[in-house]
């Protein structure tokens, strides 16, 4: 582990970067990412490459009926559950070959003997990259989280975009208004939508940083070009969240449990508990029919969550 | 001389070393017999000489060389003179003068202790002596015209001379390393003064005073090879305080160039003098830094891509 204090220009003068300085250069690898993640959900139609789930519902019975009396409620169908798969998140992993270290690629620091040295990849990684992972791959959806993704019931979110206007995932139960004993002979399926659940994308916020020094082509030092360095560090941000060897990959899953952090809310598969409304209806003395209706508390049977993961 | 007798009895030996001591030591060597006699045995010259002896009261001369001449009787003997060398006069009675005439002419040469007498005139120009010296005592030599030689040696006081040309090239002295001259020295236009070295006199004065001429060469300047050698800059103003240039002692030969170029010259004492226009580009390394800090830019493997310099608190 080697943190680095990167050097910059104070006033004219040769300084290392404070803690805070150097938080700011690694908010600013964070937007870099927001400009073009190397890790990037969708929203698909079906066949998501990540984990499907599932909405479960409860519908009603089967409506029985007699020419003498109505059908008992044992002999009534019980209402039954539906459940609706959604596979609709696929990741996408771009594939990044950022600018190999040349020796003087990096930003310059003093060693422990008071020389000015530039900063291998492995400090680079220490003490921008990394914290930079950590940072996207953390639980919370802040800009300093941008360009990742979050699960959101609202339709919109402030500080974020989302992906598609199609769920990915609706949590339904069935309506039992819809439901009536004059109307039995019911459709079984009568659901309500409880919750829709969109993929968000948080937003990127430029923020100011203080670019550091490095070793020019005529080994004087220089302060970095904007330019330069934003796309040095975005190559290299988009790099490691998508090839890290060092367990500073980002990828998403999404389930009742997984590796990683949990992003947005959980979606909750609510269904009704009741173990049926029994219902008749008289049509004639002819048509006796009964029909067992969905009924009870919604409670939730899983709840499911995106996480991120850095691995 | 003894009677020499031979026994009948002697030997033959005895009779010939007899006769020989009788020959050599009785009768004498013929070949010494005076050349005046012409006889040829012992006989003949005692008889000539009889003759002559009996014939006049003769006598023999003989000069150095052991010539003789045998002036017999009757015979006249002259002595004359060489002119201008030695005189006879002949007076009564039997009287012969052989003297020096006034003027005497010497071929080769005379001896005498001393010579007293008036002028002295050569005809041939050349005074020598035996001893390598003629000494004219307290004298003074005084000549109208040259004195030539291959060394005058003179000693004591003042020489006057007039003008002096030397045939020679060199003038030094036989008692003392130094040469003084008691008085301005000048040459003419455009001649050269050729020396090794160069001292003061013992003035006092410490230094040589080349008044407001300018000191040219075309070689180098050399100074001496003591700790305080160099060059000294009186200033605008004649007082006990100067500057002093000098090289520390050089362990090889050294080099160093003043630029072309108009300034002054920065020293260790120099304070704040240093411009910027002064110090070349990629001049300043961090040798020359102040506590010297240094911050290296490395990779980020730790490979140092450049290192910084600067002058630390």
């Amino acid at each position: 582990m080697s943190v680095r204090a990167p050097l910059y220009n104070s006033s004219g003068n040769i300084q290392e970067m404070t803690t805070a300085m150097v938080d700011e250069v690694v908010n600013q690898i964070v937007y870099q990412y927001s400009l073009s993640p190397s890790v990037v959900l969708s929203v698909v139609g079906s066949g998501g490459s990540l984990d499907a789930i599932t909405d479960t519902r409860k519908q009603a019975g089967a409506s029985s009926s007699s020419a003498t009396a109505f059908p008992s409620e044992a002999t009534t169908a019980e209402p039954s559950t539906v459940t609706v798969t959604y596979d609709k998140l696929t990741s996408t992993t771009s594939s990044v070959s950022p600018t190999a270290d040349s020796g003087i690629t990096w930003p310059v620091y003093y060693n422990s003997s008071g020389q000015i040295q530039a900063m291998n990849l492995q400090d680079v990684k220490d003490t921008f990259l990394h914290p930079a992972i950590d940072l996207l791959s953390a639980s919370t959806t802040t800009s300093q989280q941008a360009g990742t993704h979050w699960i959101s019931s609202n339709t919109s979110e402030t500080g974020s975009t989302r992906v598609s206007a199609t769920p990915i995932f609706t949590d339904t139960r069935a309506d039992t208004s819809l439901y009536t004993a004059g109307g039995i002979g019911e459709a079984l399926d009568q659901p309500t939508t409880i919750t829709n659940y969109y993929l968000y994308t948080v937003d990127g916020s430029d923020t100011s940083y203080t670019a550091p020094f490095y070793i020019n082509a005529g080994n004087n030092i220089q302060v970095y070009p904007e330019a330069t360095f934003e796309s040095l560090i975005q190559e290299w941000i988009k790099y490691t969240a998508a090839s890290s060897a060092d367990g500073y990959s980002i990828s998403y899953n999404i389930g009742t449990s997984g590796s990683g952090n949990t992003r947005g809310s959980g979606m909750a598969d609510t269904i009704l508990n009741g173990s049926g409304n029994y219902q008749t209806r008289f049509v004639n003395a002819d048509d006796y029919r009964a029909q067992e209706f969905p009924n009870g508390s919604a409670v939730t049977s899983n709840t499911y969550y995106l996480r991120i993961n850095k691995s | 001389m003894a009677i020499k007798n031979i026994a009948v009895t002697d030997t033959l030996e005895t009779f010939r070393t007899t006769f020989n001591d009788l020959a050599a030591n009785d009768f004498g060597d013929i070949a010494t017999l005076s050349g005046a006699i012409t006889a040829t045995n012992l006989v003949a010259a005692m008889n000539e000489t009889i003759s002559i002896a009996t014939s006049t009261a003769g006598w023999t001369i003989e000069d150095s060389t052991s010539t003789r001449q045998i002036v017999g009787g009757g015979d006249v003997l002259r002595v004359f003179g060489t002119s201008n060398e030695i005189e006879a006069v002949v007076s009564a009675i039997d009287t012969l003068t052989i003297g020096l005439p006034n003027a005497v002419s010497i071929t080769t040469s005379v001896t005498a202790p001393t010579v007293s007498t008036g002028n002295m005139s050569l005809t041939n120009g050349s005074i020598t002596d035996s001893s390598g010296q003629i000494s004219f005592g307290n004298e003074n030599l005084v000549t109208t015209g040259n004195i030539t030689g291959t060394t005058i040696i003179g000693s004591g006081g003042t020489h006057t001379l007039g003008t002096i040309q030397i045939s020679g090239n060199t003038i030094s002295s036989t008692d003392s390393t130094q040469m003084i001259i008691d008085d301005s020295l000048s040459f003419t236009n455009g001649k050269t003064l050729a020396v090794d070295n160069i001292t003061t006199a013992n003035s006092g004065q410490n230094y040589v005073n080349f008044g407001s001429k300018n000191l040219s060469t075309d070689g180098h300047y050399y100074t001496g090879t003591s700790t305080t050698g160099g060059i000294i800059f009186e200033g605008s103003t004649f007082s006990s305080n100067e500057t002093s240039v000098y090289a520390i002692d050089p362990t090889a030969d050294r080099t160093i160039a003043f630029p072309d170029e108009s300034g002054t010259i920065i020293t260790t004492g120099s304070t704040d003098a240093i411009t910027e226009s002064m110090i070349a580009n990629d001049a300043i390394g961090q040798n020359e830094l102040k506590s010297v800090t240094t911050l290296q830019i490395l990779n980020s493997s730790g490979t140092v891509l450049k290192t910084l310099y600067g002058a630390g608190a």
